[in-house]
């Protein structure tokens, strides 16, 4: 097991080489010019070639990939050119929110999704199967934004209930924190929590159909039993995988949610950074997004043996 | 004094009231404005497509405090002298911004919003008065000597930086010197310098090698602020870390996509005589200002009815009637502000640099058309051939005759004789910008049916940036301009803006302006210089463009200048 984790961390390095490589030379082949964005619309030719030269982003495209990755191999994911101060505290400053709309869109997906999905499979062909697939389409089908603004729309502007936008940290705001991340966790949990109810609906009926579930059911075992017991800890196997990875994905997906509710999290840093061709500041966030969906992949993979006593790593 | 500039006739006529014709065309819009936003509520009518005009923006707006039920569109004012007196201390004010600006120093960047937001901090020798015209700020008096060749500029005394320092000569001295290296108009300007010398410790002598009335005008732009000597010279070539000036507040904390955090500055001296446009007695009322970046138009609007913004910049013009009908928000719509239009690309790399193929696409063009795609309703734009707007003292409409001639057929024949063989024109546009890509539409259709071929390519804006500097990539691109602003300080004027306009004509003309030291004579040469600009097709001129601006209605003694500001602002319940 410990060799296994190990030769997988290993792994982990082509993999981020790769990423590295691919984002460096994606970003700067895209047209684009941050120094012209950063001067402004009035700046002359002369003086973005000037701040261009200052910045070293005329040096050949294979100097300056080399100059990047010696920062990399101690640790330092370069100089954002817009904020004016390290990558990595730049992320750092804007984790909180990103993580904490991260655990709140996970919590919405899998509360809504997991108990749907069981109860479809349970009752499937009624009406409650009908209805609920109906709306998991629906969730799927919405796109992120739309879903936030309708949301802004009624329980922020028409109802007053919760703030239109923004974010104050936990040191600041306490419990009161929470308020501000409910409309998008939700935002973001809605099409998550729908797929996850279409799994575990599909892995459910899968299971619910198996011998030993039947076998079971004839040696009068309760059919709560049944089903929570028997048939949704098998079924759990795949779906943590599916879990794990909706926590990646909502990563990721926190880039448009934090963009429609102005909270400055690690997605809105990357949208601006983006924009306005922060090549360093997109490198680094790009870079340490694929490093977490790596992270979680290999604890899903780990967390099987824990699930499954069948499941050996040699 | 002898030689005072305030004195001179170039004085008088830089803050000369709005002459009779600008006052009717005003009085007329204003009518005809009114009428037809009485007409359209009456009618329930709705706005169309609204340009969010967020690009290169400044600021400006109308009347004073404005009840939400009679907004103020089509009220084109030159910013009004507000009272102060009855102004209230405390509070904080939120206000939404379109965006995280670039930097924060003006002198470093030419974004609106960090100019907008910068000079509640940083004050420049001069600064623009009510009617756009620049009056002393950090001095206290000058003269001018050897026919416009000398200015001695005495400063005032006792004014102090935040971080405790004493204004002087030095911290002059070393400003112009960053300003001279880092800004477009600061290069244009030194060009022209002599000699930049402390006379004593608070006077500066700045000399020229040829006559430079236009000084004034050039040093009060945002971009000409005044900073500590140390700071100036340890950012020289660069953006500067340290934000320390001698503005009514004073920078607390910026945090960036969160907050820049202003806080008053409780050692500074206001000017005395009340204040005059952006200029005058400046009195900090709130403790604190924060600026929010808030890039969602949708979320601006938003936040702003439900109260957790106290003012909003660049709001959607579709939502105009429904935040006009919020009885907590007070709604401007800011005329003079920007004006629009398409550049061509006059470098011999591109197809553009034939001046009859730019005639011909120049006499295609229905602005009223143009202008209604990008802007909407009629109160949020104006036409007219003008580069500076009727409030200043520099409107003229010299070239009138080439301004939306809209004869398809004849510019099909000027195409022809242009020796045009349907290559391709490139026009480069961007969807961030609504106006931009409307306006782009509309114009290449009609420019079609005269027989051109557009090849329309929409990208970002970062990309749009960085493609219009190659001289070899593209043919038209739409951006605007601010319509307040003295022509000679328009960026397309400078070859190696990109338009990449050269002219000798041109040159002479701006070189005239700049040197002339006669207000009339000095009109003269706008006038031509105008003509030239439109006898040239240098840039399609489609129409001056109105921006949505909105507050709760607690904020009082907000004037609506065409780029905001906080001071002399308070909150009344």
């Amino acid at each position: 097991m410990t060799a296994y984790i190990v030769r997988r961390l290993l792994l982990m390095i082509p993999v981020l080489l790769l990423v590295a490589v691919t984002i460096f030379f994606l970003l700067h082949m895209s047209p684009g010019d941050p120094v012209a964005v950063l001067l402004g619309p009035d700046a002359t030719t002369e003086q973005v070639e000037q701040v261009r030269e200052a910045l070293g982003l005329n040096e050949p495209l294979p100097l300056q990939l080399l100059h990047w990755f010696q920062g990399l191999l101690h640790g330092d994911l370069g100089t954002s050119i817009f904020l004016n101060k390290p990558v990595t505290e730049a992320i750092l400053e804007r984790a909180e929110p990103t993580i904490l709309l991260t655990i709140g869109a996970s919590l919405v997906a899998i509360l809504i999704g997991v108990p749907l999905g069981v109860l479809s499979a349970v009752r499937r062909g009624s009406l409650l199967d009908t209805g609920s697939m109906l709306v998991a389409m629906l969730g799927i089908s919405m796109p992120t934004f739309w879903i936030g603004l309708n949301l802004i729309l009624i329980f922020a502007v028409t109802l007053r209930w919760l703030p239109a936008q923004g974010y104050q940290s936990i040191s600041e705001a306490g419990v009161a924190t929470l308020k501000y991340l409910l409309l998008p966790s939700i935002t973001l949990g809605a099409a998550q929590a729908a797929l996850l109810a279409r799994m575990t609906r599909s892995m459910m009926l899968e299971v619910l159909s198996e011998d030993y579930i039947r076998t079971a059911r004839a040696k009068g075992v309760l059919e709560r039993r049944v089903v929570f017991r028997h048939a949704l800890h098998n079924a759990f196997i795949p779906l943590v995988t599916v879990i794990g990875l909706t926590f990646a994905v909502l990563m990721g997906g926190a880039v448009i949610t934090e963009q429609v509710f102005n909270i400055p999290g690690v997605g809105r840093l990357l949208v601006q950074a983006v924009l306005r061709r922060d090549f360093p500041l997109v490198q680094g966030i790009v870079l340490t997004i694929a490093f977490l969906y790596v992270v979680i992949n290999l604890l899903v993979d780990v967390l099987y043996v824990f699930l499954d006593p069948r499941i050996r790593y040699s | 004094m002898a030689g005072d500039f305030r004195s001179t006739p170039l004085a008088y006529w830089l803050r000369r009231p709005v002459n009779r014709r600008a006052l009717l065309r005003g009085s007329l819009t204003l009518a005809g404005g009114a009428a037809m936003a009485s007409f359209l509520a009456a009618c329930g009518g709705e706005s169309s497509s609204g340009g969010d005009t967020g690009s290169g923006g400044g600021n400006t707006s109308g009347g004073g405090a404005t009840p939400a039920a009679s907004p103020t569109a089509g009220q084109f004012r030159p910013v009004q002298t507000q009272v102060t007196a009855e102004g209230k201390f405390g509070g904080l004010l939120r206000v939404a911004i379109v965006g995280e600006p670039p930097a924060f120093d003006p002198t470093f960047t030419t974004a609106t919003v960090t100019q907008n937001c910068a000079w509640h901090v940083f004050e420049t020798l001069w600064t623009p008065d009510a009617n756009f015209s620049p009056k002393e700020m950090l001095l206290d008096s000058y003269e001018v000597q050897d026919d416009g060749k000398v200015f001695i500029l005495k400063l005032r005394d006792g004014v102090l930086f935040h971080n405790g320092k004493k204004m002087g000569a030095d911290d002059v001295i070393a400003s112009l010197e960053r300003y001279s290296v880092l800004s477009g108009r600061g290069k244009t300007l030194f060009e022209r310098v002599e000699g930049l010398d402390k006379v004593d410790d608070l006077t500066v002598r700045l000399a020229f090698k040829e006559p430079t009335g236009i000084a004034p005008v050039f040093l009060s732009e945002t971009d000409a602020i005044i900073i500590p000597k140390e700071i100036a010279d340890a950012s020289h070539d660069g953006e500067m870390g340290e934000f320390i000036g001698t503005g009514p507040y004073m920078l607390k904390e910026r945090l960036p996509d969160r907050y820049i955090s202003l806080v008053r500055f409780e050692d500074y001296q206001p000017l005395e005589g009340g204040p005059d446009g952006y200029g005058g007695t400046k009195i900090a009322y709130f403790d604190e200002i924060r600026f929010i970046p808030v890039p969602e138009v949708a979320v601006r609007g938003d936040g702003l009815i439900t109260d957790e913004f106290d003012f909003a910049d660049t709001l959607s013009t579709d939502n105009f009637d429904s935040l006009s009908a919020e009885p907590d928000l007070t709604t401007q719509v800011v005329l003079p502000y920007y004006f629009y239009g398409a550049h061509f690309n006059k470098s011999e790399e591109s197809i553009m640099s034939n001046r009859d193929l730019r005639m011909a696409l120049l006499t295609a063009c229905d602005l009223d058309a143009a202008a209604a795609a990008g802007f909407g309703r009629p109160e949020f734009y104006r036409l007219g051939p003008e580069m500076a707007a009727p409030e200043t003292a520099w409107y003229t409409d010299a070239g009138k005759e080439f301004y939306n001639l809209k004869d398809p057929d004849k510019a099909r024949e000027m195409l022809q004789a242009a020796g045009y063989d349907g290559t391709p024109i490139r026009w480069i546009a961007t969807k961030e910008y609504a106006y931009n890509y409307n306006m782009a539409v509309v114009l290449k259709e009609q420019m079609e049916k005269a027989g051109a071929v557009i090849d329309l390519q929409v990208m970002d804006w970062a990309t749009l940036v960085a493609t219009r500097s190659q001289r070899d990539a593209w043919d038209i691109f739409i951006t605007g301009h601010e319509s307040y602003s003295h022509p000679v300080l328009q960026p397309f004027l400078s070859e190696s803006w990109p338009g990449f306009w050269s002219s000798p004509k041109k040159d002479e003309l701006v070189n005239k302006i700049i040197a002339e030291p006669d207000p009339d004579k000095q009109m003269e040469y706008i006038e031509q210089l105008q003509y030239h600009w439109w006898e040239e097709a240098a840039y399609i001129k489609v129409c001056e463009g109105a921006t949505l601006r909105a507050y709760r209605n607690r904020v009082k003694g907000y004037v609506n200048p065409a780029d905001w500001f906080f001071w002399n602002v308070w909150f009344e319940e």
